[in-house]
């Protein structure tokens, strides 16, 4: 091998990169020729010093602290807005079915409306039609009992923990 | 890779808040390198660092296997510079702000500077395959397919890019041996 040959595949040579059947000619010449195996030499410096070069970048003060606090706001952002798409999602998904139950959803509601007339409108005539004390007793004892139902209610919410009530 | 890039790894991708901040403390200054000496210039690279972090911070879950992490994040890094080159190539006369803090070792330091401004005179093609190779360790393969160029041409760039370099600093090192009273 030449010098002229040799200088072309240093390059690749201390790439690792030269074809298998080349290593040994080339190696040989290596050996034979202290000006190729300067350049070899150099090659290596070069990359040594490229690395160094690269290294001795200073990032600037704060840099990491901007990149923390820039990415927890992005992420926020991202989550705000999935949040966002999410609910018009399922809102645009349930809208039909809503569309489609309105009338057996309306009624029910006429029927609670009708049944809860009905049930108030039992409750005074027969109230009316009692005699005055047993009318007044009754209607003092209704009022009675809507408070206990009231008090034991709240006090029922006020015991448990609202995430067993709702789970 | 080390135990304690692994460690982090593993924490932040069980979506750890604290533990990414230690991944950002740990890899900014690799990262951050890195898009310097591709895009050379420090305002894009703070802004590309950060993008990449944020790439990092959504896709990590997505990573199977963590052995592969090294790869995966190099990768990732490499191709956010080369994409960002792609969309906004660097102007000519771009120069990059040198800091010239405090030096370790003059000699060095000055060597390294001409090395930084010698690579910012190579042409960005050079430059990236240049860096592609001696940088981030890429095989010929791997940057033929990167860059979408021939194999060939990946040699012939890193050759010229590599004469380039090697000229520059013999002629520092002339300059240097014949200046007098600078060796102190
Ligand atoms: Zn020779």
């Amino acid at each position: 091998m030449e010098c002229r040959e040799c200088l072309g595949l240093i390059s690749e040579y201390v790439d690792d990169e030269l074809p298998e059947e080349w290593v040994s000619d080339l190696e040989n010449h290596l050996e034979g020729c202290p000006a190729c195996r300067a350049s070899e030499r150099e090659l290596r410096d070069l990359r040594r010093e490229i690395r160094g070069a690269v290294e001795s970048l200073v990032p600037p003060r704060g840099l990491e602290e901007r990149i923390i606090s820039s990415l927890w706001v992005s992420e926020r952002k991202v989550r705000q807005v999935r949040t966002v798409w999410t609910a018009l999602l399922l809102t645009s998904l349930f809208c039909p079915f809503f569309l489609l139950l309105s009338p057996i959803f309306a009624m029910f509601l006429n029927l609670a409306y009708v049944s809860t007339e009905a049930l108030w409108r039992t409750g005074f005539t027969l109230l009316e039609s009692a005699p005055a004390p047993l009318s007044l007793s009754l209607g003092v004892a209704g009022l009675l009992v809507m408070g206990l139902g009231g008090y034991l209610v709240r006090r029922l919410l006020r015991d448990i923990p609202a995430n067993e009530v709702f789970s | 890779m080390t135990d304690k890039d692994l460690e982090i790894v593993l924490r932040c991708r069980s979506g750890n808040q604290e533990a990414f901040t230690d991944f950002v403390l740990h890899y900014t200054p690799y990262v951050y390198r890195t898009a310097v000496a591709f895009l050379h210039d420090r305002v894009e690279a703070e802004d590309l660092t950060q993008e990449i972090f944020l790439k990092v911070h959504r896709s990590l879950s997505q990573l199977h296997d963590i052995r592969a992490f090294p790869a995966w994040f190099k990768r990732l890094i490499t191709n956010a510079c080369l994409d960002q080159l792609k969309k906004k190539p660097p102007l000519p006369t771009a120069e990059l702000n040198l800091d010239r803090a405090a030096p370790t070792g003059a000699e060095q330091w000055e060597t390294r500077l001409i090395l930084r401004e010698a690579l910012a005179e190579l042409s960005l093609e050079q430059r990236q395959v240049l860096l592609l190779r001696e940088w981030q360790g890429y095989e010929y393969r791997e940057i033929a397919e990167l860059m979408g160029i021939p194999l060939g041409t990946v040699k012939s760039r890193l050759f010229s890019a590599r004469a380039h370099l090697k000229n520059v600093l013999e002629e520092e090192t002339d300059v240097r041996s014949s200046s007098p009273g600078h060796d102190c």
